[in-house]
């Protein structure tokens, strides 16, 4: 039995369907997944950051206009995007230090799983504080028409992607954790 | 190099304590630039060597390793790529402490895990026939059961498909746990249940 699966793993002869670009490797000029997928939190952090640090020149812009936005708004909108760049920059970091060629397969596979699920859990922290903060902006603001407007179709727009990314983070999680609960990988999880 | 560790000690005692110390830096940055200029030189023209071998006697293995982890071909592909890329930067710290297979295996089986997407679903049979595989002796029955194989093996865990294909690729234990980074016995427990779910599907 074994020796036939051997037999038949060993038999397969491989074919290459498209040339591998090996001047574009060498000349750096491609990159992994992994280190775009770090680069996206890299970005997302960067973001953040401006946007933090945008909320005072927001607050001073709003307060000369007809808006009515309270300072604890731009206080709350402050710690709300400079916690998401911290995250993003927690991620980012985390991602660039797996080492594929360094670490073992159960180290990589423990922090693969740990990051994704620290991701999942962000936006599952997020996501209704964020809903939160456009309800109380879109309240505070009832009197403005064209506001409003802006609000009802960017909730529709915005429910409409969110559900639809809902349904597949609900089953991307599901399947964290019924991996995580491997005990192979626990030690290296934290 | 030679020629910077006979010229530096005479100036030295001319010199201000202060200019003694940024002499001393300057001439250590000297010393390790030299070094580490010349062991560049070596590792790049190492480095193209090994990986023009790898390319051409390893792209089996590296291709059925990301094969079975990928569910469509945009995936193979992708997933064959990244490897080579890991490879290409990974080279220049690879020490040969291990066999290059071993390391091989180690990078492709890395990068596979860490690209695994969670929601595509393989289309059955229909990726493998795209993909080109064929077998030695064009027996059809063969080639069918090396389908199932694959499908089988797609169908465990992350790390049980790890192992058994590098059991499949005739490792040993040591190697095994070497790049699992799991002790011996838990492979063997690992390996008996994979090959028994094998069995059973």
């Amino acid at each position: 039995m074994d020796n036939n699966l051997k037999d038949k793993w060993q038999a397969a002869e491989y074919c290459p369907s498209e040339k591998l670009n090996a001047q574009q490797i060498i000349n750096g000029q491609r990159t992994t997944t992994l280190q775009k997928l770090a680069g996206r939190y890299k970005f997302f952090a960067n973001l953040g950051l401006s946007l933090m640090l945008l909320m005072p020149i927001d607050w001073y812009a709003a307060s000369h206009s007809s808006l009515i936005i309270g300072k604890p708004v731009f206080i709350f909108a402050m710690i709300f995007f400079g916690i998401c760049s911290i995250t993003d920059f927690m991620l980012y970091k985390g991602i660039s230090r797996i080492d594929c060629c360094r670490m073992t397969v159960i180290e990589v596979t423990g922090k693969i799983l740990l990051y994704r699920k620290r991701h999942l859990q962000f936006v599952m922290l997020f996501a209704p504080l964020a809903i939160a903060f456009i309800g109380y902006v879109a309240y505070s603001n009832l009197n403005d028409k064209y506001f409003m407007y802006g609000v009802i179709a960017g909730s529709i727009i915005g429910l409409t992607i969110g559900i639809r990314q809902l349904l597949q983070f609900m089953a991307d999680y599901r399947t964290i954790i019924n991996l995580t609960e491997d005990n192979d990988t626990q030690e290296y999880k934290s | 190099m030679h020629a910077i560790v006979h010229t530096y000690p005479p100036a030295i005692p001319q010199l201000s304590a202060l200019k003694r110390g940024i002499a001393v830096i300057q001439y250590l940055k000297r010393t390790v630039s030299a070094l580490s200029h010349g062991n560049c030189e070596t590792t790049k023209h190492d480095r193209y060597a090994t990986f023009g071998h790898i390319i051409t006697e390893h792209d089996r293995l590296i291709s059925q390793i990301c094969f079975s982890y990928s569910h469509t071909r945009e995936e193979f592909e992708d997933l064959r790529q990244d490897t080579y890329i890991n490879i290409w930067q990974g080279l220049k710290h690879f020490n040969h402490r291990s066999t290059i297979k071993t390391w091989l295996y180690r990078v492709t089986l890395n990068t596979c895990i860490s690209s695994i997407r969670l929601k595509s679903k393989r289309i059955n049979n229909v990726s493998i026939d795209e993909l080109c595989y064929s077998i030695a002796d064009d027996d059809q029955n063969r080639q069918r059961l090396l389908y199932e194989l694959h499908d089988c093996i797609n169908m465990l865990n992350p790390i049980d498909k790890a192992i058994i294909i590098m059991w499949l690729d005739e490792f040993s234990y040591d190697e095994i746990s070497d790049v699992m980074g799991l002790n011996r016995n838990t492979i063997a427990s690992r390996l008996k249940r994979a090959k028994e779910k094998l069995i059973k599907l």
